[in-house]
Formats: structure tokens, C-alpha cells, sequence
């Protein structure tokens, strides 16, 4: 009989009091594996959706707020730019891409964005969007290419027809009759991408000027652009030195602003920092009580089993074997807690990712295992080592004689 | 006091030699004598009762012969080996692989089925081949009449059962000194002599010698030799 079978018995021999132990271990791991998991995918999906960008024209504003609104299509625009600025651009020499935007409508919570098939290039380019989006599909106005979880969610295929809703807020049937008129027509729904193209209608930029031209006397929608404004744009340009002279440009506008959306995640991340720092410090403050609670633990197995360990002793169990039998026991119950908790807190960050998803529309794919969260896991491990250690370095001290009485 | 050495066979040490041997603990503050024997020679095989009324020294006799307390003075050769004057870790070395050990209360491992904890000692001592435990742990459980109850826990035996898992546990390495801390204490009369009786076969089959601690009249009357030990707390020892 080896030191892990006697310690997995003694640990077997007392299930309740050990499940908890290994629960509290398991809730810190739980809490560090769930922030770190998030945290990751949150870094990952704002610099996978927002990095890579060279430069983001859009209103005066919160710069952050452009960004979110522009690539994530999570926020409000901060409101809508001159063409002027985009026939601008479009005669600049050192620009090589230019995708225009306008937001206005929506489909069942699902934002509609007047654009060009640049868009689907500059996708492409950076690895973000799907590859060989027909350029044709938004050549008209009123042709829709639709993401992929937007037709999942909405119920939309190629050859679909569907009335937008004014705004971004889903009114009831019978009052949602602004557009009634106009039927929005699918021509591709885009294969799943990772990216907030996913969640969105994309549609010809014309589209956008056509509806609110006929709004009457309606207000256009917050966001929406009448002919003649856009909302944002995104610029590629040939080399850096072209997107800063071009910034330095538009920076006498001040309608405008122009934004290295890559700097604002990093901002953004920045702020996140903070929030997760909290968060991680509750989780390894809990991860610390539930090492007091092993070492507890293995404490009152010490002090319960002196008899046991008198005989262990007396059968010719060195001090050494009897550290290793302690330790070992708090290995088993670190490890199942540590497992447990990562499992658990895997699954949780899984839901938290669906839930935000769902209820904020930011994309949160959980990725591979980074190497934080293994040392959660890994963190308890090491805490249950020293947490059997330290009793067991007491428990093996001590004299044993005292505990081989004959008392039953 | 001094006992006189018995007839030992040629070619095999005593199972326990000792000279002035002495052991004292400290208690309030004081030292107490609770040991102190001139001479004593256990020949190999032998089976001794210890005799003596309740802290005359016959437990503290057994935890020295054990290595589990060293003496305060004097010199003590168990098996022909000066256990007091080994390391610790080949003391647990040397009592694992040459002395069995038998408690009143049993001290079984209460969560170990009988026959595992008949394996544990063999765990501590590697005198037995890993291959051949647990066939030896069940030999041992069948000859001590628990055949049957092999799987069983501590706490589905009776205390006669206890005490045959706590012989075959003390058997498991083949140990050439038995020793028997009131092995009777905890047992009806009728268990008490179908155990003493076990002890006192197995104990002849294997060729180990016994030491036996007791202050039952009956269960010393069934023995070989009777060492009759003093104390030294001023009561005269009892008569033997």
C-alpha cells in the first residue's frame, strides 16, 4: 500500500469535512480561472475586432466610444461626419482603403450598417472577416448581407425579405411601420467569424440615405444619416506617414476626429486592468483562506489521527513517510478542489461570455487555456503543498509515545 | 534488579540484551525513575511475560526494545543490534523490519479493510516482495481465522477479530521479536485465551521471540517466563 492509496483512504474516510475543504479551494480556483479566462477573451476580442486598423474617422466625440461604436457596433455613434471628409480621402493618394458607415436601423436587435464591399475586403485583408464575399452583394440598395449569428438569431437565408425597424430599438409590429415600404432583400449571409460582422445586417451605403430621405416628417433616428453625412470611416493608408499626415489634416476640423483605434483599446484595456485587479485580488484572497482551510484541515487530521499516527509510527513508518502521508492528503484535496474549480470556472466564464454576448452584443470567444489559468490550478497545488506541510512538520515532531496509551 | 539470562541456543543473538539500562521521564518538574534494570538477556524464540503492576515500567520496557523511546542511560541490543544508538530513520527501519508490535486497543487504521491493514507494515519494511504482500497478508488473516473477513473495516469486527488483524498486522514482515502490550486487556475471558493462545502459536511457528506485557495473573500463569517488574515510585513490587 502506497502513500497516495493510504491518503486517498484518509481522505475518503472523512468525505464530508474534505468536500467542503476542497469546495473552498475550489471557489478561489474557480474565481481566478473565471477572471483570467474572461479577462483573455476580452483582450483577445477587442484586439482581434479593433487592432490592425490604422485609422477611424468619425464625430467629435469620446474616442472609445467611436471605436465601439464603429467596430464592435456596440455603442452609440458620436454622431455623423461631412462626405466631404470621405471625397476627401478618396482623392488622397497615400490612402488605400477607405470603408465608409452609417447606422441607423436595426432588424429584430440586430444593428443595419450602410456600407461598401470594402468593408468585406478589409476583413479579409486582417484576417478577421470571411473570404470571398461577392462584391456584388451590396450593389444595390435594399441588398442585405447578413452575419452569421444576426440570421441564426433572426431567422434570415439568401432570398429572405424583411422590414427594418426605425432605430436600434425593436418596436412592436404595429408600430414599427416607418419602413414598411421598403423590404430589405438577402443576397449572403456571412459564414461565422469571430467578429461583431458577425452579429450585424451590412447593406449598400446608399440604403441608409434612401430610408431617411423618405422619413417625412420623422426625426431621423439617433445615429441615422441624412444624404450627405456618414457616420464614420475606417482608412488604410500606404505607410504610417500618410495616417498621421492625414490626422494631422482632419485635426483642424472640428467636426472630426481621428482616432488610431488600436491606442484606444489599449486605453480601454487599461481601464479593464484596473477591474480585473479587483477581481483578481478577491480571487486570491479567496484562494488564501481556502489554503488556511487545508492547512486547518490537516490540522485537525493531525491532532484526530495522533493515535493513528502513534501506531504508523510504532509499525515503522519513518517521520518522513507520515510528512508524505499529510501531504499527500492535502495534495488530494487541494487537487480536487483546484480541478474542480477550473472546471467550474471555465464553464462559468463560458456562461458569463454567452450572457454578455447576448445582453450587450460583445463577442467573447473563449480561446485555448492561457498560461494564467493553469497557474490557478497550479497556485492551489502549490498552497496545498505547503498547507500539508506545515501541519505535518508539527504532527511528525511530536512525541508519540503519549498516544500509544491503551485508551481505546 | 537483574534477571538472569537463560539458556541461549548457539549461533543466534539474544532477542534483548540489556545493561543498566535506565529510563526516566520529567514530570512537574521532577525526573522520575521509572526504569532501571541491571542486567536482562531475552533469548531468541523465548516467550517472557512482563509482570507488574501499572507504571512499574513494563509498557516503557517495550517502547525501548521497540526503539520508539531511548533510555536515559545504560546500553540496550535488540536482536543483537544497539538500537539506542541508531539514527532515528534506521531505528523506523529496523523496527519495521524486525519487531511486531501488539496494542491492547488494537490501534487499528480505521479506514483500511483488515487485510489492508495487514499490507501497510509491509509498506515501511520492503522484507517482503511487492508481488508477494498480499498473498502473505491473506496467509497471515487465514491462520489467524479471518479468512472470511478480509474486506471487512475495524468497525465491522468484533474486538476478538480486531486483535487476530492487529497478530497477522504484527506478523507482516516476519519479525524475529513480538512484542505485546496487554494484548488482552480489551477482551472477554473467553476471547482473551483464544488470543493469548494465538500469540503464543504463532509466535512458536515463526520462531519469534515474545515479550509480553500484563498485569492479568491469568494470562502470565500461561507463559514460559515471568519477568516481574519493580517500580520506583517507593511501593515494593508485587510478589511474583
Amino acid at each position: 500500500m502506497n502513500t497516495w492509496t493510504l491518503a486517498w483512504r484518509y481522505v475518503a474516510s472523512r468525505p464530508a469535512s474534505n468536500l467542503l475543504t476542497a469546495l473552498g479551494v475550489g471557489i478561489g480556483v474557480l474565481l481566478l480561472t473565471a477572471t483570467l479566462a474572461l479577462t483573455a477573451a476580452t483582450r483577445e476580442s477587442l484586439q482581434r475586432s479593433a487592432g490592425g486598423y490604422q485609422l477611424l474617422i468619425a464625430a467629435k466625440g469620446s474616442a472609445v466610444q467611436a471605436v465601439l461604436s464603429t467596430l464592435f457596433f456596440m455603442d452609440a455613434p458620436t454622431g455623423n461626419i461631412p462626405i466631404s471628409v470621405y471625397r476627401q480621402l478618396q482623392a488622397d493618394v497615400g490612402v488605400t482603403r477607405l470603408v465608409p458607415f452609417i447606422f441607423g436601423d436595426s432588424y429584430r436587435g440586430h444593428l443595419i450598417v450602410g456600407t461598401t464591399a470594402d468593408y468585406f475586403a478589409l476583413l479579409e485583408e486582417s484576417g478577421r472577416g470571411p473570404a470571398g464575399v461577392d462584391r456584388d452583394s451590396l450593389a444595390r440598395p435594399f441588398d442585405a448581407v447578413v452575419g452569421s449569428k444576426a440570421a441564426r438569431q433572426a431567422g434570415l437565408a439568401v432570398g429572405s425579405r424583411f422590414v427594418a425597424s426605425h432605430g436600434l430599438v425593436e418596436l412592436p409590429a404595429e408600430l414599427a411601420t416607418e419602413h414598411a415600404d421598403r423590404q430589405y432583400h438577402v443576397t449572403a449571409v456571412l459564414p461565422p467569424t469571430g467578429s461583431p460582422a458577425d452579429r450585424a445586417i451590412f447593406t449598400a451605403l446608399e440604403t441608409g440615405w434612401l430610408m431617411h430621405e423618405h422619413d417625412g416628417d420623422h426625426a431621423p433616428a439617433a445615429g441615422a444619416s441624412p444624404r450627405g453625412e456618414i457616420t464614420a470611416l475606417l482608412v488604410q493608408g500606404r505607410s504610417y506617414g500618410d495616417m498621421g499626415r492625414i490626422a494631422a489634416l482632419l485635426a483642424r476640423d472640428t467636426r472630426v476626429q481621428a482616432v488610431v483605434p488600436g491606442r484606444e483599446v489599449t486605453r480601454l484595456l487599461q481601464y479593464l486592468r484596473a477591474g480585473e485587479e479587483v477581481v483578481l485580488g478577491l480571487a486570491w484572497l479567496a484562494t488564501a483562506v481556502a489554503f488556511f482551510a487545508v492547512m486547518l484541515s490537516m490540522a485537525a487530521a493531525g491532532i484526530d489521527r495522533r493515535r493513528q499516527i502513534a501506531t504508523l509510527r510504532a509499525l515503522g513508518a519513518s517521520r518522513a513517510m507520515l510528512a508524505r502521508l499529510l501531504i499527500a492528503e492535502s495534495l488530494l484535496i487541494a487537487g480536487a478542489g483546484a480541478g474542480l474549480g477550473f472546471v467550474l470556472g471555465r464553464a462559468a466564464a463560458a456562461a458569463i461570455a454567452w450572457h454578455v454576448e447576448g445582453s450587450r452584443g460583445f463577442s467573447l470567444e473563449l480561446t485555448g487555456i492561457t498560461p494564467g489559468e493553469l497557474a490557478a490550478p497550479g497556485a492551489a497545488m502549490l498552497l496545498g503543498l505547503v498547507a500539508g506541510a506545515i501541519p505535518a512538520w508539527f504532527t511528525c515532531r511530536e512525541d508519540i509515545v503519549p498516544h500509544l496509551s491503551n485508551a481505546p | 534488579m537483574t534477571f538472569a539470562a537463560a539458556v541461549q541456543p548457539p549461533g543466534r543473538v539474544a532477542a534483548v540484551e540489556a545493561f543498566a539500562l535506565r529510563r526516566s521521564f520529567v514530570q512537574g518538574g521532577e525526573s522520575v525513575e521509572v526504569l532501571d534494570i541491571a542486567t536482562l538477556s531475552i533469548p531468541p524464540g523465548a516467550i517472557y511475560g512482563l509482570a507488574g503492576p501499572s507504571g512499574c515500567g513494563k509498557t516503557t520496557l517495550l517502547h525501548l526494545c521497540a526503539g520508539l523511546l531511548q533510555p536515559s542511560a545504560g546500553a540496550l541490543r535488540v536482536l543483537g543490534t544497539a538500537v539506542s544508538l541508531m539514527p532515528q530513520r534506521e531505528r523506523d527501519r529496523f523496527r519495521a523490519r524486525h519487531v511486531g508490535y501488539v496494542f491492547q486497543s488494537f490501534n487499528l487504521i480505521p479506514a483500511l479493510s483488515a487485510i489492508e491493514n495487514v499490507l501497510l507494515p509491509m509498506g515501511f519494511a520492503d522484507a517482503v516482495p511487492a508481488v508477494q504482500r498480499r498473498t502473505r497478508a491473506e496467509t497471515l488473516l487465514r491462520r489467524v481465522g479471518l479468512g472470511h473477513r478480509l474486506h471487512h473495516r475495524p468497525a465491522a469486527l468484533s474486538h476478538g477479530e480486531q486483535q487476530r488483524v492487529g497478530i497477522a498486522r504484527a506478523l507482516a514482515n516476519q519479525p524475529e521479536l513480538l512484542l505485546a502490550d496487554e494484548p488482552t486487556a480489551s477482551l472477554e475471558a473467553a476471547r482473551s485465551d483464544a488470543v493469548l493462545d494465538l500469540l503464543i502459536e504463532v509466535a512458536t511457528e515463526t520462531g519469534a521471540a515474545l515479550l509480553l506485557a500484563s498485569h492479568d495473573a491469568r494470562v502470565l500463569a500461561r507463559l514460559e517466563h515471568v519477568l516481574q517488574m519493580p517500580v520506583f515510585n517507593g511501593v515494593a513490587p508485587a510478589p511474583p
